[in-house]
């Protein structure tokens, strides 16, 4: 699927089953594979992400997930950090919710990326719970100077049908509830009456 | 959680208390009453600081005030009885009726109705963009003339996660709002903010996609739907923002460039070493110089991670930045921020304060001209209007290897690598020698130096013109487009799928333009088919 690997560093355990698989992330050019016409219908600009972003790590993500999984089911998605236009170093963590279970689990140690790289993340999860997660990547980037920064990257992940999940997650019991007739969102006030 | 009452002295009663059992034994004295009470209090919420390593410090938590805030006395079914606006030092004061049941809320919103005007509210966009509003209990107000409640907002942080509700948040974010606004009315004491919604939840998430369903991907200020708003993370153990009070001002500088000033910036991705699109480089550096200025603090920290514990930093005081120039948001937050700051370091020794920034920045002159908002706008205003030392000025962008002149850079020698980068704006005469441009992916698409360029041309009256984009160098794909602007109204795009060259025809009136020019795929954001590519662009009529 994805351009051929120019790079190898980082190094994942993946944990399939009993089975204990090592794996590599890959670092890779660029450009990729594309649909002309259908970008030639397309004529619309867009960044990864709209508006006016705070500061961070410049990297994007980009996946192959199709954003539902049945429960128990193991999924596998690969991740992509792209957009990279310094060079430096870059490492990864994920953080994923306790109801997940991730089977794989990214290396800390920074790797070396240029201009244009981009990062593969091969990872499988499977969850027992439905609802609405997200898998996150914490991406640190550290430039030749040493400057640091980081950018923090979620991938939306559904366990069971999409209305199941929505009814399940949505509000989590820590929510504030909504106070009803005011309209409003109430939150409780530590009170001293005197 | 429950809210916490406690009773004490004279008059007050729960309004769950049971019914107290009194037993006359003497004849009842006439007792003078009042008929209404002043209720009077502090109001406080939970800040948390940063570690030196940028994370959340939850273990120096401290009382602020909450400021400027909607205060409201409402009765058992939320009918409002009385409200106010709290002080500076979190008081406030209500006069309402004695012995009847209210309950005390504070509403996440900062409301001026001074001659300083502002109305901003955090609200939450997973919830149909609702108020957040601080409760206490319903209680009597009692017989006496005076009682008190303090409202205090909880962090919720129970050791190692935030196990009960996050009632602090909205009054943090409040707070960061709350000093931008007053920085500005101390310049401007009659300034008047168009309403602003921050909107934040527990649900904002790192993922992106629907703004309602908190996939807002990172804090941002959005500008075009439902109004401008700001959306801020809130997604414990991976990005939460609420208390990353240099995040909030920076967006709030978004929003001021964007409602009350001029901002020609097309967002996106930005790091502090990019080299980006003058525009962007421009609308960012201002925004961190901002959240230094307004926080009397150049650190600029953002905590994240697993316990809110990690984080980074940047000093815009730090005279080592990669890529220094009029491309670079870090060169042009310390541009401006050493125009304000009150320290002299290195070239800088102006300490002008906010004001000439400001004047210029919500001047006519700026707001109207030809050109795009950048580093160079800004200089040539303050140049003209700021009433500064202007050899310190240029030392101060020297500094960061900045050379251009006047609101177009003119002059410029810094390329950023990128050879086609200069001139900052080419021109191109009616009928005449047609401009050489290119759109190159040297340092990144879409929003990067290189992408696009800019022409300048001028019509001396209204006529049908045939402006052309052709390429002159490049593969076959290449797909050349432009856009018309006069000042900021985007008069025209030519974005056809045509390869190789795009054309206008068209009536445009007299004026000064920008043409900004591009190649498609260096701007689509996908990063597929980008390369470079050279043109020609001309004007005929």
């Amino acid at each position: 699927m994805f351009a051929k690997i120019i790079a190898l560093s980082s190094v994942l355990y993946l944990l399939a089953g009993v089975n204990v698989l090592s794996v590599q992330s890959s670092v890779q050019p660029a450009a990729q594979p594309h649909n002309h016409q259908q970008e030639a219908h397309q004529k619309e600009e867009h960044s990864h992400h709209a508006g006016f972003v705070k500061p961070g790590a410049g990297v994007a993500l980009e996946h192959d997930y199709n954003g539902v999984t049945g429960v128990g089911h193991i999924e596998t998605l690969t991740l992509k950090l792209s957009h990279l236009y310094d060079d430096g170093y870059i490492s990864t963590a994920l953080l994923s919710p306790p109801q997940l279970h991730i089977y794989s689990q990214l290396s800390a140690l920074p790797e070396r990326v240029s201009r244009g790289s981009v990062i593969s993340l091969p990872l499988q999860f499977s969850g027992m719970q439905e609802g609405s997660y997200t898998i996150g990547v914490e991406v640190v980037f550290k430039t030749l100077d040493g400057h640091q920064s980081r950018r923090v990257l979620s991938v939306p992940v559904v366990i069971g049908s999409q209305t199941a999940a929505k009814f399940q997650t949505r509000p989590k019991p820590r929510e504030a509830k909504r106070a009803g007739p005011q309209g409003i969102i109430a939150l409780p006030a530590q009170e001293v009456i005197r | 959680m429950a809210s916490a009452v406690v009773l004490s002295g004279c008059g007050g009663s729960s309004s769950n208390a049971p019914a107290p059992q009194l037993t006359a034994t003497t004849a009842p004295q006439p007792v003078s009453r009042p008929s209404s009470v002043t209720l009077s209090g502090k109001l406080s919420f939970d800040y948390v600081p940063h570690t030196v390593n940028s994370g959340l410090d939850f273990a120096n938590v401290t009382a602020r005030p909450i400021r400027g805030a909607v205060v409201e006395a409402v009765n058992a079914s939320g009918t409002l009885l009385a409200q106010t606006i709290s002080a500076a030092d979190g008081s406030y004061s209500l006069n309402v009726d004695a012995a009847i049941d209210l309950r005390l809320q504070v509403k996440s919103q900062l409301l001026s109705s001074g001659a300083a005007t502002w109305d901003f509210r955090v609200t939450d966009n997973t919830q149909d963009n609702q108020i957040y509003a601080l409760q206490g209990s319903l209680a009597s107000t009692g017989q006496n003339a005076q009682q008190t409640r303090d409202l205090h907002a909880p962090l919720g942080w129970t050791g190692q996660s935030y196990g009960e509700t996050r009632v602090a948040a909205p009054f943090a974010i409040l707070d960061s709002v709350y000093l931008a606004a007053t920085t500005f009315a101390q310049l401007d004491p009659a300034i008047d903010f168009p309403p602003l919604e921050l909107r934040w939840s527990v649900n904002n998430r790192t993922a992106i996609g629907d703004l309602a369903q908190g996939n807002i991907g990172t804090s941002a200020y959005h500008r075009d739907e439902d109004g401008a708003a700001i959306y801020i993370l809130g997604e414990e153990d991976r990005d939460t923002d609420e208390f990353d009070a240099h995040v909030i001002v920076h967006e709030f500088g978004h929003y001021f460039e964007h409602q009350m000033s001029r901002t020609d910036s097309i967002g996106g991705l930005h790091s502090l070493d990019d080299r980006l699109d003058a525009r962007v480089a421009f609308s960012e550096g201002w925004s961190n110089a901002l959240s230094a200025i307004v926080l009397d603090n150049p650190i600029y920290r953002d905590s994240s991670g697993a316990r809110q514990a990690a984080g980074f930093s940047y000093n815009l005081e730090s005279k080592s930045i990669s890529n220094p120039g009029w491309f670079n948001e870090a060169s042009i937050g310390a541009v401006i921020y050493d125009i304000v700051d009150a320290d002299a370091d290195g070239a800088d020794n102006l300490s002008a304060g906010l004001k000439p920034v400001y004047d210029v920045m919500r001047s006519e002159s700026y707001r109207g001209t030809t050109v795009f908002a950048t580093i160079f706008a800004l200089a040539d205003g303050l140049r003209r209007e700021g009433d500064l030392n202007n050899a310190a000025i240029d030392r101060l962008l020297e500094a960061q290897s900045i050379s251009g002149e006047g609101p177009n850079g003119s002059g410029e020698v810094n390329s950023g690598a990128i050879r086609s980068a200069l001139p900052v704006y080419k021109e191109v005469a009616l009928n005449g020698a047609a401009a050489e441009l290119c759109s190159v992916d040297d340092a990144g698409v879409f929003n990067k130096l290189g992408n696009r360029e800019f022409i300048f041309l001028n019509l001396a009256g209204e006529q049908q013109v045939k402006l052309s984009l052709v390429k002159s160098d490049g593969d076959t794909q290449r797909d050349p487009d432009f856009k018309i602007w006069r000042g900021t109204e985007l008069v025209h795009s030519a974005a056809s799928a045509a390869q190789g060259q795009e054309v206008f025809n068209g009536r445009l009136a007299a004026g000064d333009y920008v043409i900004e020019a591009f190649d498609f795929y260096n701007i689509n954001g996908s990063g597929s088919r980008r390369g470079d590519g050279c043109y020609t662009f001309s004007a005929e009529g």
